[in-house]
């Protein structure tokens, strides 16, 4: 019996102490790792308002203040949790928001960059998904992501998409875009977030903002 | 094989050939195939393995004699996945783009049956030093396999080595070798030839 109680003991004390330890790690480096996150949102957001030089690498100390400069959230009406940015001080019609869906495994998350004016994609990022490397998976791919750029979703089409994904290399209207060869689960799941996501903005932008 | 207890560097250096974890035991393949399409990840995977193993041989060991026997796994296990939260944070804190390309592969260190294999058959029954060096040992072993794999995938999968493109982009990328079963045909093939020595050499 006593055994069994050492046994018990022993096993308690162990768990309290390893869980102790990493709970220590945890809490000093908490900060540094929500910060680390909160610079990469911040670093895709810019990217995506063309703020981002091409000729240097930005080092993560200078985004936080860059982005707080030049950088201001938007709220709908309709929807305050909605996270959607627009540049301070500018002219331009152009916003930010992020989108989510489910992909061909999990789920892709990331942020689309459009104007409101013209009603066209200026640009897309995705931060996180879990599609097959080297074929859904390209879908992160510099030369993906461009092929977004410029389309317009100013009107449906007869088919009721504002945006439909075709097949790799025969995409030529303003409302086409190449999907990925060997990858046409990702291609239509991201139809599917894409179309949703472009008219829930609508909406949202007809709903007014409240700021 | 039963020449007695291994110490020292003996325990260190037979993990790399004679007694290498993959090859020789067929251990730990679910990360063998899972990260090696990129040698970045390979090599930080691989590091991630040779800390735990250290450590977690080093802690096994110093508790060995308090250890009950009946819990004597559960213990172990819980050291291990202490030892690779750790590993996850630090990652978090202080590379996250990497630990973000290795998604749920840190934590699967936890799992991986080398671990548990040196803790157990090792770590429970020698004395701390040799211990940590029967784990370095096995991690660089593992790392020995691992990494000619994914030197070879990467490239011929992605056109690229490290990241930096090495094969001129008109090279029409092998996609095959960036999903897993490449893992599977890869590996073996490289156990086959490396089995293929060894023979030739036991021969002798």
């Amino acid at each position: 019996m006593s055994d069994k109680i050492r046994t018990l003991l022993f096993t308690v004390a162990v768990t309290a102490l390893f869980t102790l330890l990493v709970s220590g790690v945890n809490a000093v480096l908490h900060d540094r790792i929500e910060l680390n996150r909160s610079v990469a949102r911040q670093r895709v957001i810019l990217g995506l308002f063309g703020l981002v030089p091409n000729d240097r690498q930005l080092s993560d100390s200078e985004i936080p203040n860059m982005f707080a400069e030049q950088i201001e959230p938007v709220k709908f009406a309709n929807d305050n949790a909605f996270e959607c940015y627009r540049r301070s001080n500018s002219s331009e019609d152009v916003f930010v928001f992020a989108f989510s869906g489910q992909g061909f495994w999990d789920n892709i998350i990331g942020f689309i960059a459009v104007d409101a004016g013209s009603l066209q994609i200026k640009g897309i990022e995705f931060t996180r998904h879990g599609e097959t490397p080297g074929l859904g998976g390209r879908i992160s791919e510099p030369e993906f992501k461009l092929r977004f750029k410029d389309k317009s979703f100013a009107t449906k089409r007869p088919d009721g998409l504002f945006l439909r994904m075709v097949a790799e290399g025969s995409g030529t209207r303003a409302d086409e875009i190449d999907g990925i060869t060997g990858a046409t689960g990702t291609s239509t799941a991201l139809e599917k977030i894409i179309n949703r996501s472009l008219a829930y903005f609508n909406s949202l932008k007809q709903g007014g903002s409240s700021n | 094989m039963n020449k007695g207890p291994v110490k020292g560097f003996a325990a260190l250096k037979r993990m790399l050939w004679e007694e290498n974890p993959v090859i020789g035991q067929i251990l730990g393949i679910c990360s063998a195939l899972a990260v090696t399409n990129l040698v970045k990840n390979t090599l930080v995977m691989c590091l991630g393995l040779i800390f735990t193993l250290a450590m977690s041989c080093f802690t096994v060991s110093l508790m060995r004699n308090v250890i009950p026997r009946r819990v004597r796994m559960i213990i172990q296990v819980l050291i291990i996945a202490a030892y690779v939260i750790f590993i996850k944070i630090v990652l978090d804190a202080f590379l996250p783009e990497i630990s973000n390309e290795l998604g749920p592969y840190v934590g699967l260190i936890i799992t991986n049956c080398i671990v548990m294999g040196r803790t157990e058959g090792y770590a429970m029954a020698n004395k701390p030093v040799d211990s940590i060096l029967d784990g370095v040992g096995a991690g660089i072993g593992y790392s020995l396999v691992l990494l000619p794999i994914a030197m070879i995938r990467e490239p011929l999968g992605l056109g690229t080595f490290f990241g930096m493109q090495v094969i001129p982009a008109d090279w029409t990328k092998w996609n095959m070798m960036v999903i897993a079963p490449s893992g599977f045909f890869a590996l073996a093939t490289y156990i086959w030839i490396v089995r293929a020595f060894k023979s030739e050499g036991e021969k002798r």
